[in-house]
């Protein structure tokens, strides 16, 4: 959202303004801050080198002249030489007052309040020291060891007094100096921290105001360096994403519209160069086919004029054949009586064979009656046959009794045997007759056995009976269809052989109209003759009409070609235009 | 046997056979052995037995025993045909027994002569008949066209019972 502030919504001009703005204000920033630190170290200087310093070298005079007066006494008291006496009075003029009178005026300003105590304190002790040193001089010569031992207990101790105050000031003076110089120290440092962050400050606004104008301005601008190189070599498919309200925006979207109002042109210019080139190429087809058939046109038109000499000679050459017809009609005329004759003697001719035909009917119809009789007696034997059959197998059955029977006998006999022998002599008669009885019973088997062989010739023949008449049945059913299928067809026959009769004796009666038709034919012939020969009168004038034809379609030829000429240059034209425009890249 | 040579004796030589024919060949006992040639041939199997008794049979209330002769005499029976009989022997012979027989043939009369006994050397050069059978066996006669094996009916209940 922050960047919107410099991005879209505000003029470039507001955005540098801005920028530029806030830079000056981070420098006046740095200055004004700098001149107070620098006022206050002024300040600090100042009280260094006007108040301590002074103060020091005021108490350090006043102590010289402590100790100049007090050597001055010393001299005076031992020597009694008034030099000594005036470098006393010396000290006191030149070093002490002065000194004292400077570390007056200085009390003002001080701060340390125990200073101006002992300033009091001192001019007290050396208006002592004074009259001590005074009362000592004037003594000394008159009353020495008096002098010497004021000097000892009163001035002396004064003295040292002075001395010890007078240290203490200076030392006071001198801790007051260090610590003034550190809070300079302190300042300095203070002021070096805030420097630094404020250049860190101002480069990093700086690096951030190069970025959001490279961004909000650089930016945009190169992308409408590249929609305008892109618009110059002739792409106008380009177009820039711009929200941006500045002029930048603005002029994005005038580039924008700019760039669609050429793309329609151009795609407006391309469809009717498209159109052009088409019409061109439809106009030359049109010409062409233009020559082509005015070409055709003169062909037909030359060819109907051939077309049209032939016409009028064909014409001639089909009234001499209408004549040639007329003569030929009277011919036929003849050949038609001749016909009626002959087809006289067709009719009757057919009238006899109706009459053949229908007795051809009548047998066939006897013919059918006398099938129909043989197929049923057919059926009639087959059942015959079959009862035959069914009676030899009975007659079989009854051959298979008569065998089980004569084996029957045939055992009863061989045991009658065994009996008879068993019964030793007394059974020989009876072994006889059982001998007897079993031949009986082996001829029986052999004549049953016979029966049945002839019965299965029998039935064997009886089947083959059963076949043969089975195959005169089917022989007989196909007669009888043969049979029919003659009768019908007589029937055709008859019906085709009345037709024909009734048709000859149509022909006759068209015959007759044929002759008096053809009458009217050689009539109409002659008319044609005459017809066709002035056909042949007419063709000739139209073969003069199509030559002019012929001379009109060459000029229209002409006109074609020169038309044809002038759309292929029309194309070219059209050619060269398209690829001009096609330089432009629409979608 | 030694009452058979004794009737044989009585005939005068001529000697009556009833000739059978198992698998195709043919053979004869005295007819003074047989009793009857029965139809009947449908006998009721008995098992555990030595496998030459093929079962019993009922014949009008008697029970008989019937002796599987095919496998006796060394051949296999081909099964039941009409022409097949059963021949009872007389209490002579065996106590109520028959043999299955595949034909029953004509009952001849032969001097005895003419039935060669085989144990006296087997100089027909015929088949050789095997130990069990030549047993059973009485001897050999030449019929018109083919020979005739006279068979002993006592040795068949005798050695297979």
């Amino acid at each position: 959202m922050k960047t919107n502030l410099f991005a879209f919504n505000k003029k470039l001009g507001v955005k540098l303004a801005f920028g530029f703005s806030s830079l000056i204000s981070i420098t006046v920033a740095i200055v004004i801050i700098t001149e107070v630190q620098l006022y206050e170290l002024k300040i600090i200087e100042n009280q260094i080198q006007q108040l301590r310093t002074p103060t020091v070298q005021g108490s350090m005079t006043a102590l010289n002249g402590v100790n100049q007066s007090l050597a001055g006494l010393r001299g005076y008291m031992l020597l009694e030489n008034d030099i000594f006496k005036t470098e006393r009075q010396d000290a006191w003029s030149k070093l002490i007052t002065p000194s004292l009178e400077k570390l007056e005026s200085f009390s003002n300003n001080w701060t340390n309040p125990e200073n101006i105590k002992r300033l009091s304190e001192l001019k007290v002790l050396f208006k002592d020291f004074n009259k001590f040193q005074k009362e000592i001089e004037v003594i000394t010569h008159t009353n020495g060891n008096l002098a010497k031992q004021w000097l000892g207990t009163k001035a002396a101790p004064t003295a040292n007094k002075i001395k010890i105050i007078l240290t203490n000031m200076i030392k006071d003076q001198q801790n007051l100096a260090n610590t003034d110089l550190e809070r300079l120290n302190e300042n300095i440092s203070f002021l070096d921290f805030l420097l630094w962050v404020l250049l860190a400050i101002g480069v990093a606004v700086g690096i951030s105001l190069t970025f959001l104008f490279t961004r909000a301005i650089v930016k945009p601008i190169k992308e409408l360096t590249e929609l305008a190189k892109a618009m110059a070599e002739g792409d106008l498919t380009q177009h820039i994403e711009s929200k941006s309200q500045d002029e930048i925006g603005v002029l994005a979207q005038a580039m924008n519209t700019f760039s669609k109002n050429i793309h329609a042109i151009i795609k407006n210019l391309q469809g009717q160069s498209n159109d052009i080139g088409e019409f061109s190429i439809q106009l030359s087809d049109v010409s062409k086919q233009l020559t082509l058939k005015s070409d055709a046109l003169n062909e037909n038109s030359n060819n109907v004029a051939t077309a049209t000499e032939e016409v009028s000679i064909n014409s001639n050459t089909m009234a001499a054949t209408a004549e040639e017809m007329s003569i030929n009609a009277a011919n036929v005329s003849v050949g038609a009586k001749e016909m009626a004759d002959s087809a006289n003697a067709i009719a009757s001719a057919a009238e006899e064979m109706s009459s053949s035909v229908e007795d051809v009917s009548n047998n066939a119809r006897n013919a059918t009656d006398v099938t129909e009789k043989a197929s049923e007696m057919s059926t009639k034997a087959t059942t015959t046959m079959h009862t035959l059959g069914i009676a030899a197998d009975e007659i079989g059955k009854v051959t298979e009794v008569i065998k089980r029977i004569a084996e029957q006998t045939n055992l009863l006999a061989l045991n009658a045997t065994i009996e008879a022998a068993s019964a030793g002599e007394a059974g020989k008669g009876f072994a006889v007759v059982a001998n007897e009885i079993k031949e009986l019973a082996n001829q029986s088997a052999q004549a049953a056995e016979d029966i049945a062989n002839k019965i299965d010739g029998v039935q064997a023949n009886t089947k083959e009976a059963i076949t043969v008449i089975d195959e005169v049945s089917s022989i007989i059913k196909e007669v009888n269809e043969s049979v029919s299928s003659i009768s019908k067809a007589v029937e055709q026959q008859a019906i085709v052989s009345n037709e024909i009769a009734t048709n000859i004796s149509n022909s006759q009666t068209n015959i007759q109209s044929v002759t008096s038709n053809i009458g009217e034919v050689a009539q109409g012939s002659q008319d044609m003759a005459k017809s066709t020969s002035e056909a042949a009168e007419a063709a000739t004038d139209v073969a003069q009409n199509i030559g002019e034809v012929s001379s009109a379609t060459e000029s229209i030829r002409e006109d074609a070609q020169t038309v044809e000429s002038a759309s292929v240059h029309l194309k070219d034209v059209v050619v060269e235009l398209s690829s001009i425009i096609n330089n432009f890249q629409t979608k | 046997m030694a009452k058979n040579k004794i009737v044989v004796a009585e005939n005068n030589k001529m000697k009556q056979l009833l000739t059978f024919k198992i698998a195709g060949r043919l053979f004869g006992v005295d007819i003074s052995a047989a009793r009857e040639v029965s139809p009947v041939v449908d006998y009721t199997p008995v098992f555990h037995v030595a496998e030459e008794i093929k079962g019993l049979v009922n014949i009008r209330g008697q029970i008989y025993l019937v002796l599987d002769l095919h496998k006796i005499l060394g051949y296999d029976f081909s099964g039941k045909t009409e022409d097949t009989r059963f021949i009872i022997f007389t209490e002579n012979i065996g106590e109520s027994f028959g043999v299955i027989i595949d034909k029953v043939g004509e009952v001849v009369e032969i001097s005895e002569k003419e039935i060669k006994n085989t144990h006296a050397g087997n100089e027909s050069g015929m088949e050789d008949l095997g130990s069990k059978v030549e047993a059973l066996t009485l001897g050999i006669s030449k019929l018109e066209n083919q020979l005739l094996v006279v068979l002993n009916p006592e040795k068949l209940l005798k050695n297979f019972t």
